[in-house]
C-alpha cells in the first residue's frame, strides 16, 4: 500500500517538474524584445499604390480577396458582425474580408494598455469607445496619417467634410495630420436636456407650470409640504432626486438658468457666451449664486437628502416607484422613457428663466451628433489605401444608415422612391434595445446627407422619434459649449495632473456647502485654493486648446 | 469523540452549561446577522429591481420576476463559461496542490539546508513583480498566451497558500515521527507521501478550497492573457454582461444608458446566485476533513 | 558518521560549506519537492522584474519599456508633491490598520466557538453561512450596503425611525463613518473565510489532552483557553506578519465604490487616487512609481515585525 503511494507520488513530481521544466525552456529568453518595434512607422507624405490586386475606384475594392484585422470594442448584447447582413453584403461586394476582433468593454482599457505596449496591433481600431484622444496623442508614431488618402481615394469622406468642415476641423491634429475619421449619426437632436416636472401633482395642487427659477422653488415647496401625489401620506414625496454620488455632474445640468451650461465633456468648462472665453463653472461667481440656492433646496428637504450618497440604481428607482409617482421635477434625455412607469403625469418644462433671465440648456453638437475616432489605421495595416477605400465605401448613405439602425430588409425598409420606414422589432423588445443589438450604432465612421437624412421617417414611438420631437422646443435654448478640442500630449498630460487634485477639492466643497451651507463666507478662500492648485495654468491650457481650434481652418 | 467523553464523565458543570448557553447565543445570533443579507440576495434576485432599491424589499421577493436569470441565461456564452471555469478549476487545483504543499512541506523542515533564503526567494515574490506589461511579454514568449494552460501553470505558486500550509506542516506534525520514519530508513520523499500527506488532510482541504475558490474567481488572468472566446471563463463571460451595460451608462446617449442601467440591475442578484453555487457545494466536502481526531486516529490506525 | 576532511577546524567556513553539501545531499529529495514552484516562480515573476524599471521612466508604449526615457525619480516627485500625498498616505495606512486590527481577531473567535458546537448540524449550517458572504462581489456588496443603510427608506432608515429617530443620519455621507462603516462590513464579510484556516488547525489538537483536562475539572472555558487558543498561535503569527506586509495595499474598488464627494476627506486613499490619475491619461509610469512606493514599504515592514516577532517568540516567516 505505501509503496503504491510512493509511486504514485514520485511519478506525479516527475511529471509536474517535466511540464514546468517544459514550459521553463522552450520559449527561450528573450522576454523583451519586440517591445520597441513598431516604432518607426509614420509615412507621413506619401501614398504607395501601383499595387496590381487594388482598383482606385469602383468596386470591387480588390481583385483577389484581401483580409484586414479590425478590433471593436463590443458590447455583450451586440451581435457578432459575422452574422450581420449588411457586413456579409459588403464583403461580397468590396472583396474586403474583415477579421474581427472583439475587446469586451468592460475591461477594455487594461488590454488597450497591453496592446499598444506591445506592438501586437490591429489594421484598424473601429469605434470611438477603442482609443481616447490621449492614447492616439501620445503614441501617434503607431497611427498613419490619413489625409492624403482622403484626398485620393475617398470621394465620400471628401464630399462631406467639404459640406460639413467642422467634421474636418475636429480630427485634424496640431501637427497638422488627421490619423482617425470622424462620424455624424443621423436625424440626431441638438440639445441634451429636457427638463420635465410632473403635471398631475401641479393640477392637483393647482399649481401653474413654473418660468423661473423662483416658482420653481415654490412649487417644489409645496410639492414637499403638500400631499402631491395623492396616496395619503404627504411626506414621500421627493421633489428632485439624482446621484452625484461619484462627482458633481449629475448635478450640474440643474444650473443653466444661472448662464453656465457645461461642455458635455466632464471638464467642468462653460464658454461665456458673450467673449466665448472658456469659463471654470466650479470657480465663478454665478456658480455661488446657484450652490447657494440649491443648499435652500436641500436644507428644506425639497433635494432627496441622498443626493449626494446614494448610486444610480437607487435614484432611477425612486423615478421608477411603482406604486405612486414619487419625484416632482427632474432633468433627462427623453422625458417619455426617463419618466416609466409614471410617464402619463410627467411633461417636458421649457427652460427655467434664471435670477439675470438666462435660459438655456447643454447640447453640443461635436458629442451628440458627431464624434471622432471613430477609424483610425496604425502602423501594422499593409494595405492603408485598401482600408480607407473600405471606410469611404461605409461611409456612403446607404451603408451609413443600416450602420446606424440595422440592415435592410431586417430592421429598415427601403421602397423604390428611398423613402426610408423601420420595419417592426422583434415580440418582447423595443426598437431602441434591438438598434444596439444587431448594428454598430453609434460606432464606427458614418455620413448622412441632409437630402438622404430627408427622406427617414422614424417611427413616432421610438426613443429617438420622440427625443426630436421634444428637441423642436428645447434646440432654440442650446448654449455654445466649450467645443471637443485637441490637446497635444503634453498638454493633456498637464491636465490630467493638474484637474485630479482640483476635481477632488472642488467635489469635496461643493458637497459639503449643498449639505451645510456657508459657501458665502468661504467662496474667496476656496478659489484662491483652487489658484494655487494650478487653476489658471489650466485655463490657460484650455484657452491655447481654443485658440488652436479656432484658427484650424 | 469529545462529546462521548463528556457524557462518560457525567459531569456538566454549571460553568460549562452558562458557557453553553452564552456560546449558542452569539452562535445563534452571528448566523442572523449573516444569514439575513444573504437571503436578501437571494429575493433580491426574484425582484424587480426598482422595488429593491426602494427598500421594498426585505422579507419576500416583490414583484416576482425570472427575468433577471432570463435575461442572464440569455447568453449562450455562459454555459461554455461554466464548462471552461470547471476545468481550469480542476486542473488548476490540481497543479496548484502539487506546486504548494510540496514546497511547502520541504520549507517546513528545519534541516533544510538555505531554508531562509528559499523562503526569502519566495516571499520576495510577494512584493515585487515586473508589473503586467513584461509578465505578458514572458508569457508571450513562452507561447502560453491564448492556450490553456496560461489559466493554470504560470500563476499556480501561491506563495500565500505555501506559507499557510508550511505553518500548519511545522506545528501538527509531531518531530518525533519523522524521527522515527527516519531511524526505520524512510527517505523524504517517501516520508512526505506516505506519512506526512495523510496527516495532513485537513490542510491539503484547506488549501484545495483557497486554491479552487481562487481560480473559480479569477478573471484577470483570462482577461489579460486569453483572446479566444472558447477559453473565455464563468467570471469574465458574466463580468462582461454586466459590466457593460453599466459602463454605458456613462456614455452621452440617454436612451443608451437607461437601458443599460436597467438590464444591470435587474441581473447583479441573478449573477451571484448563479456564479457561486457551484463552488458553494464544495465546502461541505472540505468540511469534513475538519472533525477532532482525524489526525491521531490516523497515526494510531 | 562520516569523517571530517578539515581536521578540527569545525567553525571555519569550508566547514560549513561541506556540511550544506551533505545536507543537500542527504535531503534531495526535499529540492526535488521543492523544484516547481521555483522554476515556475522564476519564469514568471523573477524573469518579468525588469519592469520595475518603469517607475524610474516616462513610459510610452510606442516606445517600449527599453526605449522610453529615464526620468530618475521625477515620478516620485511628482506623487509627493501632489496636494494630497501626505493626506492619501494618512488615510491609507489608518484605514488598513484599523481592518487589519479589526479584522484578525474575530477570525480566531468564530473559529474557537465553532469548534465548541457539540450539535453537528447547527455547526455545519453556521460554518456554510459565515463562509458564504465571502462570494458576494464587492460590487453587489456596496450596492446592498447603500440599500440597507439608506435613511429613507433602508431597513436602518426604518429601524431608527420605528426607535423614535426623526431624521437618522445619513450613515453614507459622514465622513467618520466611513472607516467604521468599511472596516466592520468587511469583518462582517470575511471573518467565516478567514476562519475556515483556524478551524482546519484546530482540527489537529489531541483528543487526549482534553481527556486529561476534563479529568482534571477543567471548565470548557479553561480548556478553550488553555488548549485550543495556544495551538492557533503559530498560525495566527505568520498570517499577521503576512497582512502586516500589506499595509499600503488597500483594495481599490470596494473604497472607490463608497465614496462621495461627502466622504473623500477620508475615503481617498492611494489606489483610488491612482485609478483617477488613470482614468484621465493612461500615466503608466506614475502608477508604477507608487506601486513601488507602496510595495518598499511594505516590504519593509514585513521585515520589521517579522524581526519583532521572532525576538517575542519562536514564530517567523524565515
Amino acid at each position: 500500500m505505501k509503496e503504491k503511494w510512493t509511486k504514485l507520488g514520485k511519478s506525479l513530481i516527475c511529471l509536474a517538474l517535466v511540464t514546468s521544466m517544459l514550459a521553463g525552456c522552450g520559449g527561450g529568453g528573450n522576454s523583451s524584445s519586440s517591445s520597441g518595434e513598431q516604432a518607426s512607422g509614420g509615412t507621413s507624405g506619401e501614398v504607395a499604390t501601383g499595387n496590381d490586386n487594388f482598383n482606385e475606384t469602383g468596386l470591387p475594392i480588390v481583385k483577389e480577396p484581401v483580409e484586414l484585422t479590425f478590433l471593436y470594442v463590443k458590447g455583450a448584447n451586440t451581435m457578432d458582425f459575422e452574422d450581420n447582413a449588411m457586413f456579409q453584403q459588403m464583403e461580397k461586394d468590396t472583396n474586403v474580408k474583415i477579421n474581427w476582433q472583439y475587446a469586451g468593454d468592460a475591461d477594455w482599457s487594461e488590454q488597450k494598455s497591453l496592446l499598444l505596449a506591445s506592438g501586437d496591433l490591429p489594421d484598424v481600431f473601429f469605434g470611438d469607445n477603442a482609443l481616447k484622444d490621449n492614447d492616439i496623442a501620445t503614441n501617434l508614431d503607431m497611427f498613419i496619417p490619413l489625409e492624403d488618402y482622403v484626398e485620393k481615394y475617398c470621394p465620400n469622406i471628401k464630399a462631406a467634410w467639404e459640406a460639413e468642415p467642422a467634421m474636418r476641423q475636429m480630427v485634424t491634429n496640431p501637427d497638422g495630420h488627421i490619423y482617425t475619421l470622424p462620424g455624424k449619426k443621423p436625424l440626431r437632436p441638438k440639445g441634451c436636456d429636457t427638463p420635465f416636472i410632473n403635471k398631475a401633482w401641479l393640477d392637483r395642487l393647482n399649481l401653474e407650470m413654473p418660468t423661473t427659477v423662483d416658482e420653481w422653488y415654490e412649487v417644489l415647496k409645496a410639492f414637499k409640504e403638500q400631499d402631491a401625489n395623492g396616496n395619503g401620506d404627504p411626506n414621500d414625496e421627493i421633489p428632485l432626486t439624482g446621484s452625484a454620488k461619484t462627482n458633481l455632474f449629475d448635478w450640474i445640468r440643474y444650473i443653466n438658468p444661472w448662464g453656465l451650461t457645461d461642455s458635455l465633456q466632464e471638464n467642468l468648462l462653460a464658454l461665456d457666451q458673450e467673449t466665448l472665453k472658456p469659463v471654470f463653472i466650479p470657480a465663478d461667481e454665478r456658480y455661488k449664486e446657484a450652490v447657494a440656492f440649491f443648499h435652500k433646496l436641500y436644507a428644506e428637504g425639497i433635494m432627496d437628502p441622498e443626493f449626494i450618497t446614494q448610486d444610480g440604481s437607487m435614484s432611477d428607482a425612486k423615478m421608477k416607484n411603482v406604486d405612486v409617482s414619487l419625484v416632482g421635477t427632474g432633468i433627462t434625455w427623453e422625458v417619455t422613457s426617463g419618466t416609466q412607469p409614471h410617464q402619463d403625469e410627467y411633461v417636458p418644462m421649457p427652460p427655467l428663466a434664471g435670477p439675470n433671465g438666462d435660459r438655456y440648456i447643454r447640447g453640443n453638437d461635436e458629442i451628440i451628433i458627431y464624434h471622432r475616432n471613430e477609424y483610425t489605421i496604425t502602423t501594422a495595416c499593409e494595405h492603408p489605401e485598401v482600408a480607407m477605400r473600405w471606410a469611404d465605401y461605409f461611409s456612403t448613405d446607404d451603408i451609413s444608415v443600416q450602420s446606424y439602425w440595422g440592415p435592410y430588409g431586417v430592421v429598415l425598409n427601403k421602397d423604390e422612391d428611398g423613402n426610408i420606414t423601420f420595419l417592426d422589432p422583434p415580440e418582447g423588445k423595443t426598437g431602441d434595445q434591438w438598434y444596439w443589438e444587431i448594428s454598430p450604432r453609434d460606432y464606427g465612421p458614418k455620413y448622412v446627407s441632409p437630402e438622404f437624412e430627408a427622406k427617414i421617417t422614424l417611427p413616432e414611438d421610438s426613443g429617438d422619434g420622440a427625443k426630436l420631437k421634444e428637441d423642436e422646443i428645447m434646440k432654440e435654448f442650446v448654449a455654445k459649449p466649450y467645443p471637443v478640442v485637441n490637446y497635444t500630449a503634453e498638454q493633456s498630460e498637464e491636465i490630467s495632473s493638474l484637474t485630479v487634485d482640483i476635481y477632488k477639492y472642488v467635489n469635496e466643497s461643493w458637497a459639503n456647502w449643498i449639505v451645510n451651507g456657508g459657501i458665502d463666507e468661504q467662496w474667496d478662500a476656496y478659489v484662491d485654493q483652487l489658484n494655487q492648485m494650478g487653476l489658471e495654468r489650466l485655463m490657460e491650457i484650455y484657452q491655447e486648446a481654443l485658440d488652436v481650434y479656432n484658427n484650424a481652418d | 469523540m469529545s462529546a462521548q467523553t463528556m457524557h462518560k464523565s457525567q459531569k456538566v458543570s454549571k460553568v460549562d452549561v452558562v458557557f453553553n448557553i452564552i456560546l449558542y447565543g452569539i452562535c445563534g445570533l452571528i448566523l442572523l446577522l449573516i444569514a439575513y443579507p444573504l437571503y436578501f440576495i437571494i429575493i433580491a434576485s426574484f425582484s424587480n429591481p426598482s422595488e429593491v432599491s426602494n427598500g421594498n424589499v426585505w422579507l419576500w421577493p416583490s414583484q416576482f420576476t425570472l427575468d433577471g436569470y432570463k435575461e442572464l441565461l440569455r447568453h449562450g456564452s455562459i454555459w461554455l463559461g461554466y464548462w471552461n471555469t470547471i476545468l481550469y478549476t480542476i486542473v488548476g487545483t490540481s497543479i496548484g496542490l502539487i506546486v504548494n504543499i510540496s514546497a511547502a512541506y520541504s520549507l517546513s523542515r528545519r534541516d533544510l539546508v538555505g531554508r531562509k533564503i528559499i523562503t526569502f526567494y519566495f516571499i520576495f515574490t510577494m512584493f515585487f513583480n515586473g508589473g503586467l506589461i513584461p509578465t505578458y511579454f514572458t508569457i508571450r514568449d513562452f507561447h502560453l498566451y491564448d492556450t490553456f494552460w496560461v489559466m493554470v501553470l504560470p500563476f499556480s505558486v501561491m506563495v500565500y497558500n505555501m506559507i499557510v500550509a508550511r505553518t500548519f506542516f511545522d506545528s501538527s506534525l509531531p518531530k518525533d515521527l519523522l524521527d522515527a520514519a527516519q531511524i526505520d530508513g524512510c527517505g523524504n520523499l517517501r516520508f512526505f507521501f506516505s506519512i506526512a500527506l495523510p496527516l495532513s488532510k485537513a490542510v491539503i482541504a484547506v488549501i484545495a478550497l483557497y486554491i479552487a475558490v481562487a481560480q473559480w474567481n479569477s478573471y484577470f488572468n483570462a482577461l489579460v492573457y486569453v483572446r479566444s472566446e472558447n477559453l473565455k471563463p464563468l467570471q469574465l463571460v458574466v463580468r462582461n454582461i454586466l459590466i457593460t451595460n453599466q459602463s454605458l451608462v456613462g456614455a452621452g446617449d440617454g436612451m443608451a444608458a437607461q437601458e443599460a442601467m436597467r438590464l444591470a440591475n435587474l441581473m447583479k442578484y441573478a449573477v451571484i446566485i448563479i456564479t457561486t453555487v457551484p463552488i458553494m457545494c464544495m465546502y461541505p466536502f472540505v468540511q469534513k476533513y475538519f472533525s477532532q481526531g482525524v489526525m491521531i486516529g490516523a497515526i494510531k490506525g | 558518521m562520516a569523517e571530517n576532511p578539515m581536521g578540527r577546524q569545525r567553525s571555519g567556513w569550508r566547514y560549513k560549506l561541506y556540511r550544506a553539501g551533505r545536507g543537500i545531499r542527504r535531503n534531495w529529495g526535499l529540492y526535488l519537492l521543492l523544484l516547481p514552484a521555483v522554476v515556475l516562480l522564476f519564469c514568471f515573476n523573477y524573469l518579468p522584474m525588469y519592469g520595475v524599471q518603469i517607475a524610474f521612466k516616462d513610459f510610452s508604449p510606442s516606445q517600449g519599456i527599453q526605449g522610453s526615457p529615464w526620468v530618475g525619480f521625477a515620478n516620485f516627485q511628482k506623487f509627493f508633491n501632489s496636494f494630497q500625498s501626505k493626506n492619501l498616505i494618512w488615510n491609507t495606512v489608518s484605514l488598513s490598520l484599523y481592518s487589519l486590527i479589526a479584522g484578525f481577531p474575530f477570525p480566531i473567535i468564530l473559529a474557537l466557538m465553532v469548534n465548541q458546537i457539540r450539535v453537528k448540524r447547527f455547526k455545519q449550517v453556521l460554518q456554510v453561512v459565515t463562509y458564504l458572504p465571502h462570494f458576494i462581489s464587492t460590487v453587489v456588496m456596496v450596492g446592498i450596503m447603500l440599500i440597507l443603510l439608506s435613511p429613507s427608506n433602508g431597513i436602518y432608515g426604518n429601524l431608527a425611525r420605528a426607535l423614535g429617530v426623526q431624521d437618522p443620519v445619513n450613515i453614507m455621507g459622514e465622513a467618520r463613518a466611513f472607516q467604521h462603516v468599511y472596516v466592520w462590513s468587511d469583518v462582517w464579510q470575511h471573518a467565516g473565510w478567514d476562519s475556515i484556516i483556524y478551524i482546519a488547525a484546530l482540527a489537529a489538537v489531541d483528543p487526549s489532552l482534553y481527556e486529561a483536562a476534563t479529568v482534571d475539572g477543567a471548565s470548557k472555558l479553561q480548556r478553550l483557553w488553555h488548549i485550543d487558543l495556544p495551538f492557533l498561535i503559530p498560525t495566527a503569527v505568520i498570517l499577521l506578519i503576512m497582512r502586516a506586509g500589506n499595509v499600503m495595499n488597500l483594495g481599490f474598488e470596494k473604497v472607490y465604490l463608497m465614496q462621495n464627494p461627502l466622504n473623500t476627506s477620508i475615503s481617498e486613499v492611494i489606489s483610488t487616487y491612482v485609478y483617477k490619475i488613470g482614468m484621465i491619461s493612461n500615466q503608466y509610469s506614475l502608477s508604477a512609481a507608487v506601486n513601488l512606493f507602496n510595495t518598499v514599504i511594505n516590504f519593509v515592514l514585513l521585515i520589521l515585525v517579522n524581526g519583532f516577532s521572532k525576538k517575542l517568540g519562536d514564530t517567523s516567516l524565515w
